[in-house]
């Protein structure tokens, strides 16, 4: 089990990267939001499988709740900026009527 | 814009039904699944029908307040839960909770991260409510 | 008084909070953000008063005990900091009740200044991880609303790359904070202080700093990682632009100052070498991008990120000595950086323009305003006997 999450974290971060160095506006939001979905997924590994909570000092089928509300934490904050972003880059094509990022670099 | 009858019919008779899940979720929020967060999503998802269906004029009119202002009594709200601790010397964010009893009901208890909540649904709302209305009247 | 600590964090949420509320219910918007600034300065220093007499503050939120509720720490530094940010405040509410247009006034300009000075504030006492992160992305949402307000052209594209880099920049604070919480168990500052003293040096480790010094460079914006700064801040009106300049890429600093003097001392986990490279690379490409350009604020923004080389150097030295220079360098950068952005804004609104070769003659007709700027100037480079001098001088 954790073994298949560590995969999926490292192709989770893969793919955002790639996505992130495509050019198009739209793959740079899908890239942003692969990046957290797989942060998010870190956190939840740095949390469940130590085997120990910080709140119950006696081993036992107890998760450790922090991590849990890290991750809560972060969602809503990359909610935040994700829709902020989107309309951000809405905005951006409405000006430049381009889809592709490279287009922003011409106006400096 | 016209989005058509179906859309608007929908829009009107989903419109209540969601408000009142919304709400649901948000009081079963602190022991359960829900809270302030998730209910505000589901209100704004009501809101955002609405807009479908009816146009930005006639959504804006349903909130009782300007988008921007949801935010600012949501923020005050969950201020003021916060520092109820303070004021009573037990700590900043210490919560409270209060047992009322109304004739005809059951009795319940009230809190102050109920509150605190209740302000977190009203910033949902209202943030989300200003990127569609500002997406909506591009 | 107990909760001291925490007056400069409410005040300016609780500003925020007033002027967003229905037209007919709040006080006069620009009286409330000179007031409200006002107060947080005052606030400051009696809580820098309050630690010098007593000791570092603490508050524990919710009343839990320390290293697992959030904790808020203030010493002596912080409340410096605190001082100066409401100070900054205060200044940048003054000039943009002369200089702004109603357009952004009503668009919720104070608010998100507000918002901008809580979250600064915010790191500044923050006293764990996860609870600094939340401060960066408290800044980074009414950072760039702020940056974007008004929506001309510029602004949004420059909107775009600061996004995109600080959502990045996010992204990798989590991570580290994920991998840190992993293997430590633990993200209150004084708690790692404590546990990395006792684990060697491993490579997931030095990952985790890594990704955590990664994080702190692009908030700073330094070497190789500035490139967002000059694209982004001379695009806003000149008040947001002296906003930016004078706190977000000093809350970088701030925070690389606080974690790796904590962090690095214990665990001889050495970044102290690739730290002092990227300041000497900052310093250096800091001023020759400042050098190829003519407008004001394109030179200003550019000799900010040279500046911050010269705190990041500071800081790698890890001597007493050059970190109380990097301190004292950032309170000297901060006022004079202020001070020059919102002199530039006024000569721009005298001259018409920002092109240093459509400037000239500007001394002549408008002496006073001349010397000021030469003054703010001539103490960034370090002429005796101003302030700037103190810093150059071993």
């Amino acid at each position: 089990m954790e073994d298949l999450l560590a995969i999926l974290i490292g192709l989770l971060y893969a793919a955002g990267v790639y996505q992130m160095l495509r050019r198009s506006i739209v793959k740079l939001i899908l890239g942003l939001l692969f990046l957290s979905h797989a942060t998010n997924l870190l956190l939840f590994y740095s949390g469940g499988l130590r085997g120990l909570a910080p709140l119950v000092t006696e081993a036992g089928s107890v998760m450790d709740p922090l991590p849990q509300a890290f991750i809560l934490t972060a969602i809503v904050i990359n909610f935040g900026i994700i829709a902020f972003f989107v309309i951000l880059l809405f905005r951006a094509y409405q000006i430049n009527r381009a889809e592709d990022l490279d287009e922003l670099h011409r106006t400096e | 814009m016209n989005n058509g009858k179906l859309l608007a019919l929908t829009a009107k008779y989903f419109l209540p039904l969601l408000l009142f899940f919304s709400l649901v979720v948000f009081f079963r929020g602190h022991d359960q699944p829900g809270g302030g967060f998730i209910g505000g999503l589901i209100g704004a998802v009501a809101c955002t029908l609405f807009l479908f269906g009816y146009g930005s004029d006639k959504a804006k009119s349903l909130l009782p307040f300007d988008p921007r202002s949801l935010i600012g009594l949501g923020l005050l709200l969950s201020l003021g839960s916060a520092l109820w601790g303070s004021y009573h010397n037990q700590g900043f964010f210490k919560s409270f909770w209060y047992e009322v009893a109304l004739p005809g009901l059951e009795p319940f208890s009230v809190g102050t991260p109920q509150f605190f909540d209740l302000g977190v649904y009203l910033v949902v709302l209202g943030s989300l409510m200003i990127i569609l209305l500002s997406m909506w009247e591009e | 008084m107990k909760e001291g600590i925490l007056f400069p964090l409410i005040l300016p949420l609780l500003m925020a909070t007033l002027s967003l509320l229905p037209r007919r219910w709040r006080f006069d918007r620009e009286l409330m953000a000179l007031l409200g600034n006002l107060a947080h300065l005052v606030f400051s220093l009696l809580l820098f008063f309050q630690i010098r007499a007593h000791g570092v503050q603490t508050l524990q939120i919710g009343a839990w005990p320390a290293p697992f509720g959030i904790t808020l720490v203030a010493d002596l530094l912080s409340a410096s900091m605190l001082i100066i940010t409401g100070l900054v405040g205060f200044l940048i509410t003054l000039y943009s009740l002369g200089s702004l247009d109603s357009l952004r006034q009503s668009f919720g300009y104070f608010p998100l200044l507000h918002v901008v000075v809580f979250g600064c504030s915010g790191v500044f006492v923050a006293g764990d991880l996860f609870n600094l992160f939340v401060w960066f992305e408290v800044i980074l949402i009414a950072s760039f609303v702020l940056l974007t307000l008004g929506g001309e052209r510029e602004q949004i594209i420059a909107g775009v790359k600061y996004v995109t880099l600080n959502g990045v920049a996010s992204t990798f604070f989590l991570t580290g904070i994920g991998l840190l919480y992993l293997q430590m168990g633990t993200l209150n500052l004084a708690d790692l202080f404590g546990k990395l003293a006792q684990v060697p040096a491993g490579g997931v480790l030095s990952l985790t700093l890594l990704f955590l010094l990664i994080t702190f460079l692009i908030k700073a914006g330094s070497f190789p990682f500035f490139f967002w700064l000059p694209a982004s801040y001379p695009t806003p009106p000149i008040a947001v632009s002296a906003l930016f300049a004078a706190l977000l890429t000093k809350v970088g600093v701030y925070v690389l100052l606080r974690f790796f003097s904590l962090v690095l001392l214990p665990s001889g986990v050495v970044f102290s070498g690739l730290l002092s490279w990227a300041a000497g690379l900052t310093m250096v490409l800091g001023v020759l991008g400042a050098w190829s350009q003519m407008d004001i604020r394109r030179i200003l923004s550019f000799h900010i990120i040279s500046q911050i080389g010269y705190m990041l150097m500071g800081i790698s030295f890890l001597s007493p000595l050059a970190l109380s220079g990097a301190i004292y360098f950032m309170f000297h950068n901060i006022t004079a950086k202020t001070n020059l952005f919102l002199l530039g804004g006024v000569i721009a609104l005298l001259g018409g323009s920002y092109r240093l070769e459509q400037l000239g003659g500007l001394f002549r007709s408008f002496g006073l305003l001349g010397t000021l700027f030469l003054f703010a100037a001539l103490s960034l480079a370090g002429i005796p006997p101003l302030a700037g001098f103190l810093v150059s001088s071993p």
